[in-house]
């Protein structure tokens, strides 16, 4: 079956939705269900039957395709992440694969208090990526790290603190402009979208502290991402713009839940 | 953290894991401003050369403070440019508060014990030890000026010398004529001398570094502030018999020059595989009840190495006065033509 269909949630897309024969995602295997693919917003659902009588559908995963995602066909299945969709037809695989293909035909008008809020969050935590950074360096070579932020050192106490008391000013100054802009953007966004966008900042944050500690296995950052749909792996979040790119990735999920 | 509204303690996540309530992260976002304190690691032993070639030694740092063509710093390297004509007064003048600043920016306040190797000969090592912070457990190693330096340099390393005294300092000297004459052989790294033979000399007192701390601190409570040392590096008992020989071998090359009645202290480090322990033990006994009877302090300090040589370091404890007063004569004359070279110049 291919039948196209509107998604009650979210009212802006075309979607197209396929019954699965079966699907794999992180793993785990869903003997039926269904997958939505919103071409025009590169979104792809993951939902399956629930319920005693399986009347009811659950949403298993749902995540938005970066620009350069790798989307294969092998047969009836679609692989794309972590997630293997296995169609009635590989006519029905290419069909859906397909649609990932061209170039979004229709931009979803997104509110600006929400770009607002998410471009807050993406500087404050580039300048906050910016001080991990320089503290990862400062635990691995603090001659080097001190020397090259003497500028910060202009008074009399231990350059060590100083250098704490600089950035912690940045970014005491940058959380302030952050929190003004998530303020204003809630009277558009509603409380719930609000707080998933705090919820996931404050992740963000705490995926960047677990780089100082340098004997972190991000467990429990990895299980809170999971929370918001994001699978990533260790290598992924040790690497440099981290914040940024999983902020992107959340994107969708921070969209559909917006209230407008 | 995040707040359960039922008061359950957090962690990552959307719901509380106790109750399922969502969680608020509201009041959680002020942490972000707050970033995880992180311990630097300075390392157990700084090494700084002043005015002396950079020394290869595997320790956690070794950084020197020179002159030369420009400017530089590095977290290694603290170089001031030459000033013509310009005596320690003038590096003292133009350097002293860059020179405190790099300091603590490479942290050498931060180590656990430090050693400064200094030519007391060169202008910069009067600015070296006024910028030194007060610290504990650091020592110097002083290479002196003697009767065949010119009297600018006899000048300005008794005004070095008198600087490190009197800011508390346990002062190791060697002379000029005995760090020229300092030669080791050993089979896997052939002869070293010069600054090569420095680094071979210090090499086992980095690595004792606490023992050499515990004991030049142990003579300053006894008012010992000045040393001299005699060492054999690379010994073996082809080349000197028994350890008694290694001593008495010792007490004809020491780094500086002294008189019998100005020793206070002597102490033996030695460094052997551990069948030899007990008779370097014996022997050095033997030694300070033969050289040194009225030493107010014998020490002996024993580290087990699995080489089959030895290096075997003597450190005398001295009167101050002896040593300043061999350089006085270059001093005076100095002071006699340019007043402010005086010692009453460094603050």
């Amino acid at each position: 079956m291919a039948s196209p269909s509107k998604d009650p949630h979210v009212s802006h897309a075309e979607l197209k939705i396929y019954k699965l024969v079966s699907a794999t995602y992180l793993g785990k295997f869903y003997p039926e269900g269904l997958l939505l693919v919103d071409a025009s917003r590169r979104e792809i659902e993951l939902r399956e039957w629930v319920g005693k009588k399986k009347r009811e559908q659950a949403v298993v995963a749902r995540f938005r395709l970066e620009p350069h995602a790798v989307v294969l066909v092998e047969g009836a299945t679609v692989k794309v992440h972590d997630l293997a969709v296995t169609l009635e037809s590989s006519s029905v695989a290419n069909e859906a694969a397909s649609l990932f293909n061209d170039e979004p035909t229709k931009e979803v008008e997104e509110p600006k208090p929400l770009q607002d809020a998410v471009s807050a969050a993406v500087e404050f935590l580039k300048e906050r990526e910016e001080a991990v950074g320089f503290f990862h360096e400062l635990a691995a070579n603090p001659r080097a790290a001190l020397l090259g932020a003497e500028s910060m050192w202009t008074d009399q106490s231990d350059p060590l603190d100083a250098v704490y008391a600089g950035y912690s000013g940045e970014l005491a100054e940058s959380l302030g402009k952050l929190k003004s802009s998530l303020a204003d953007s809630e009277r558009t966004l509603g409380p719930g979208a609000s707080e998933r966008l705090y919820a996931f900042i404050y992740t963000l944050g705490a995926i960047q502290n677990a780089m100082l500690a340098s004997d972190s296995t991000y467990t429990q950052e990895i299980a809170a991402l999971k929370e918001f749909g994001i699978s990533a792996t260790v290598q992924e979040l040790r690497a440099p713009g981290c914040a940024e790119r999983l902020m992107e990735r959340a994107h969708s999920a921070l969209l559909a839940s917006a209230n407008v | 953290m995040p707040l359960c509204p039922n008061g359950h303690n957090q962690r990552l996540g959307l719901k509380c894991q106790v109750c399922g309530s969502p969680l608020s992260y509201r009041e959680a976002l002020s942490d972000l401003k707050v970033l995880p304190k992180v311990k630097p690691d300075f390392g157990k032993t700084s090494i700084l050369t002043v005015g002396y070639p950079r020394l290869s030694l595997s320790t956690d740092y070794v950084g020197e403070v020179l002159s030369g063509q420009i400017d530089v710093r590095t977290p290694t390297t603290f170089q001031a440019a030459s000033i013509r004509g310009g005596s320690w007064l003038d590096f003292y003048n133009k350097y002293l508060g860059e020179l405190q600043r790099w300091l603590k920016i490479v942290g050498f306040d931060k180590a656990s014990d430090r050693i400064m190797v200094v030519n007391t000969k060169d202008p910069v090592s009067v600015l070296a030890l006024a910028a030194l912070p007060k610290l504990e457990h650091t020592a110097v190693l002083a290479l002196t000026a003697d009767q065949d330096s010119t009297p600018i340099e006899q000048n300005t390393s008794y005004v070095a010398l008198s600087l490190a005294l009197k800011r508390g300092l346990p002062v190791v000297a060697f002379s000029e004529s005995f760090e020229k004459e300092m030669i080791y052989f050993t089979e896997d790294r052939g002869f070293a001398t010069g600054p090569f033979a420095m680094s071979r000399l210090l090499e086992p007192l980095v690595g004792a570094a606490d023992d050499l701390m515990d004991l030049l601190e142990r003579d300053l409570k006894l008012g010992v502030k000045l040393h001299c040392i005699s060492a054999i590096v690379a010994g073996s008992k082809a080349v000197y018999g028994n350890a008694a020989n290694a001593f008495t071998a010792q007490s004809y090359n020491m780094s500086v020059g002294t008189k019998p009645d100005e020793y206070r202290t002597v102490h033996c480090l030695a460094f052997s595989n551990g069948e030899n322990q007990g008779e370097f033990e014996k022997s050095f006994g033997a030694y300070r009840s033969r050289k040194f009877k009225g030493a107010l302090n014998a020490e002996f300090r024993f580290r087990q190495v699995s080489s089959p040589l030895y290096d075997v370091m003597t450190i005398y404890g001295l009167k101050s006065e002896g040593l300043l007063e061999g350089l006085a004569d270059g001093y005076n004359a100095i002071v006699g033509s340019v007043p402010e070279l005086n010692v009453d110049g460094v603050r």
